[in-house]
């Protein structure tokens, strides 16, 4: 069994695709293009196939991830282009290699995400003075309680900084630690006296690290 | 692009599922302004999830784009959230593919393939800004045209339709573009045109004739154009092997009730059930050849990637080459790791082989449709099953594995009894007992799911004079059902909404009165009626008394077959004399055989060459 790491990208109106639909795009992608995948044992086989971090419904990606695990080696490009057969406008594979494959877990560890953000409105963000707060409490939604709990952030974000009008994001997007970037938004915003509208926010995944 | 994505880009994220409302899937078709005549929106006047299923949809679209004179694009009827939300912006209702406003269009289309789907015509209508009714609209105006089923009896939304097609539409619908197209070139006033068109067969122009009323009567249409035919009859599509299917059809990118590729096998019917429209509209059987199924089947999966093949037609297994058929494409599919599904299948022996193979050790659904509880029953709406069939069949599943099965019943048929309704549920019993001791005395290792339904009598069936039972009555049938089933362990119990089947029996056989009714009902608030959660029982009652229908004409009376009704301005193909002597025959509950044994004498042939009928002779 071989396993091949695949970059794409998901712009434009493809960003209303959730996750799950994603996941079956990808499904009929692999059969389009005949590539002979893996499947799991089980009563319910389903294709050996990873789409690394999921991305909010709504947001772009620049460079997401996926892994596939195949019955045979291929020559990354051959792959590739074998994807991108009848992919619909605004998703497209860039890139493929082939990585080791140990075991069934996957092969990348991603600690980190960079996001680009642009507003509908002008806003006027106390971007300082948020970061140097002692604490950065957010108010999370927890799933045991059905309530919200608070929760510090300040050791999540790793950066955030202006640059031509648009705001770079980088946090931390891993198994164990992971923030994202609307609770982030939301928070800011409403430090700076302002309330985070999502359907007028554009933001991009630009790596995941 | 335009200003319509624009605001959906700020919109989108405010809905439930946004992408029902983007477009760009696979195999979507874009053209560019200028490179056609004619711009189609292909109104499907329900959910993306609904209309993306429908297989005419991809049929028509693929025909009608494949001509350099149209382009053809889709339109569904948004969901609430989104509705209000695009009310709010001022955002009309726009195609999917271009995000043009459908009121920018040449033709708006509607297919209409039930009757509570009406409302959402006219809330598609007023979400693009067009006048609800025909007389209202301006030559500026898109030219609004229906089809589908439904558009057999299309008086009730008559008022609001342009041009109506009857019948089979891969022909007719692009024939309708190409003249429109070139009377486009001429600037001529659109009278012009619908004149033109109603000269070609399956096209009904109801702005030529007049309903003629006696009190409460209706006793004929008045002609108001003298060169319109006296009735109209349907469109034929003379070989399914001379019309391209498609085989790239538009993958979804979300969900949709069917994520499938199908196969029209045949089209068409020989069983002659008399409560089914399908089986009398569709007819003569016309089949696609083997070769030509096994090709569009294998290129579908292959252009889309779909998990499941499903086989359609009205009897799938009365395909003439069905073992070879279905043999190669298991092995096909077998090898590829897709699912095929068979409905409307006749549960004989090959085709419990076949199911047995297809469903492998998962078995999942198996459904009968018994459609009455008791023989003569079954005799009177010519159901030929008999119950030893019935289990027989049931015999063999359980041995085979299958751990369920579901029933499907009609209440309300003609001549029915409460006898005919206990015996839905003493045949329940029987296929109960008969598993009980096919699992060795064992309890809770079979299941029975039986759903009943409310019969509307249509239009252009032999019992298209039958009167529908009352809500009341219906309720007393649902009471008397669900004592019946108490006692029986291991069996479920479905059944539907009274009061929507009464409203689809006046619409089935209704004619422009209902216009009013529409239009007040709409006004009211009623919109996707088909959907339990947005039916709304009170405005329809009191838009149904305002409008001063009494719905007893439409629906609860027997009609006198002496009589003309609306729906006869149509000419389906199949003679009133024989609808007739089947209703007769119906009466004293004499069956009619397939007429695959011996021609019946329908009247079809003498539209269009009948290859089926007497083969088996």
């Amino acid at each position: 069994m071989n396993r091949y790491l695949l970059s794409f990208y998901k712009k434009g109106n493809m960003r209303f695709i959730s996750h799950l639909d994603l996941q079956t795009l990808f499904q009929r992608a692999i059969r389009r293009g005949n590539v002979k995948v893996a499947y799991s044992n089980g009563f319910n086989p389903h294709e050996l196939m990873n789409i690394v971090q999921p991305l909010s419904l709504g947001y772009e990606g620049e460079n997401e991830l996926l892994e596939i695990d195949t019955e045979i080696s291929y020559e990354p490009n051959s792959l590739l282009n074998a994807l991108n057969l009848g992919l619909p406008d605004g998703i497209k594979f860039t890139s493929c290699k082939e990585v080791e494959r140990k075991n069934k877990q996957t092969s990348i560890s991603i600690e980190f995400a960079e996001y680009s953000f642009v507003y509908e409105d002008e806003i006027k963000l106390k971007l300082d003075e948020f970061l140097n707060q002692e604490e950065i409490i957010i108010k999370k939604h927890d799933k045991k309680t059905g309530g919200f709990v608070d929760k510090n952030i300040k050791d999540l974000i790793c950066d955030i900084h202006y640059d031509n009008n648009k705001l770079y994001i980088k946090v931390c997007c891993g198994s164990n630690k992971t923030l994202n970037p609307s609770n982030l938004l939301t928070s800011l915003f409403e430090f700076s006296g302002l309330v985070f509208e999502p359907n007028k926010a554009r933001i991009t995944r630009l790596s995941l690290k | 692009m335009n200003n319509v994505q624009e605001t959906l880009d700020s919109l989108l994220l405010k809905v439930n599922k946004p992408a029902r409302y983007i477009g760009g899937e696979p195999y979507q078709i874009v053209k560019k302004e200028g490179e056609y005549d004619v711009h189609f929106a292909f109104c499907f006047p329900d959910t993306y999830e609904i209309g993306m299923s429908y297989m005419g949809l991809q049929l028509l679209y693929h025909l009608a784009n494949k001509t350099k004179h149209s382009y053809l694009e889709r339109v569904f009827m948004p969901a609430e959230d989104m509705e209000e939300k695009m009310r709010k912006h001022k955002l009309p209702l726009y195609t999917l593919e271009t995000k043009t406003p459908v009121k920018d269009c040449d033709i708006v289309g509607f297919t209409l393939q039930y009757e509570l789907s009406y409302t959402n015509v006219l809330n598609m209508l007023n979400l693009s800004g067009i006048p609800l009714l025909s007389k209202d609209r301006t030559e500026d105006d898109p030219l609004i045209v229906a089809g589908g089923p439904c558009a057999f009896n299309v008086e009730p939304l008559a008022d609001f339709f342009d041009l109506v097609m009857i019948g089979d539409g891969e022909e007719l619908l692009p024939l309708v573009c190409e003249k429109f197209a070139a009377w486009k070139k001429t600037k001529a006033p659109k009278k012009v045109l619908l004149e033109e068109l109603s000269h070609i067969q399956g096209i009904y122009i109801p702005s030529f004739y007049e309903p003629v009323y006696n009190g409460s009567e209706f006793t004929g249409y008045k002609k108001l154009n003298e060169n319109a035919p006296d009735r109209v009859l349907r469109s034929f599509v003379n070989d399914l092997n001379s019309v391209d299917f498609p085989v790239c059809n538009i993958v979804p990118l979300i969900e949709v009730v069917h994520d499938r590729a199908v196969c029209e096998l045949f089209r068409g019917c020989t069983r002659g059930c008399r409560f089914c429209q399908a089986g009398m509209l569709y007819r003569p059987v016309r089949e696609r050849s083997k070769e030509n199924n096994l090709e569009i089947a294998k290129k579908q999966l292959e252009c889309s990637g779909h998990k499941e093949l499903s086989l359609l037609s009205l009897s799938t297994s009365d395909y003439t080459e069905f073992e070879p058929l279905v043999n190669n494409l298991m092995d096909y599919c077998e090898e590829h790791n897709v699912a095929i599904s068979l409905p409307s299948l006749r549960l004989d022996n090959f085709a419990f082989e076949v199911l047995d193979r297809i469903q492998g050790l998962r078995k999942t659904g198996l459904t009968f449709a018994p459609e009455a509880g008791t023989q003569r029953l079954r005799d009177v709406i010519n159901k030929n099953i008999t119950e030893e069939e019935i289990l027989s069949a049931i015999d063999k599943a359980i041995e085979l594995g299958w751990k369920s099965v579901k029933l499907y019943f009609m209440i309300g048929l003609p001549t029915e009894t409460d006898e005919d309704i206990a015996g839905i549920a003493k045949l329940t019993e029987k296929i109960l007992n008969l598993a009980y001791i096919k699992n060795n005395n064992k309890k809770g290792r079979f299941n029975v799911s039986v759903s009943v339904s409310n019969f509307v009598p249509k239009p252009f069936t032999p019992f298209e004079w039958c009167a529908q039972n009352t809500e009341e009555e219906f309720r007393r049938k649902h009471d008397l059902l669900r004592d019946l089933f108490k006692p029986l362990k291991g069996a479920a119990l479905h059944y539907h909404g009274s009061f929507q089947s009464r409203l689809e029996g006046v619409f089935a056989r209704g004619d422009r009165r209902l216009t009013k009714t529409l239009l007040l009902a709409y006004e009211y608030g009623c919109k996707s009626d088909a959907w339990t959660e947005h039916f709304k029982e009170d405005a329809w009652k009191k838009a149904l008394k305002e409008s001063g229908i009494d719905d007893n004409y439409f629906a609860l009376n027997d009609l006198d077959s002496a009589k003309d009704y609306p729906w006869e301005i149509i000419d389906c193909g199949v003679s009133k004399e024989y609808l007739l002597s089947e209703w007769k025959k119906a009466n004293t509950a004499v069956t009619t055989k397939d007429c695959r044994h011996g021609c019946n004498g329908c009247g079809i042939n003498k539209h269009i060459e009948c290859k089926f009928g007497g083969i088996y002779e």
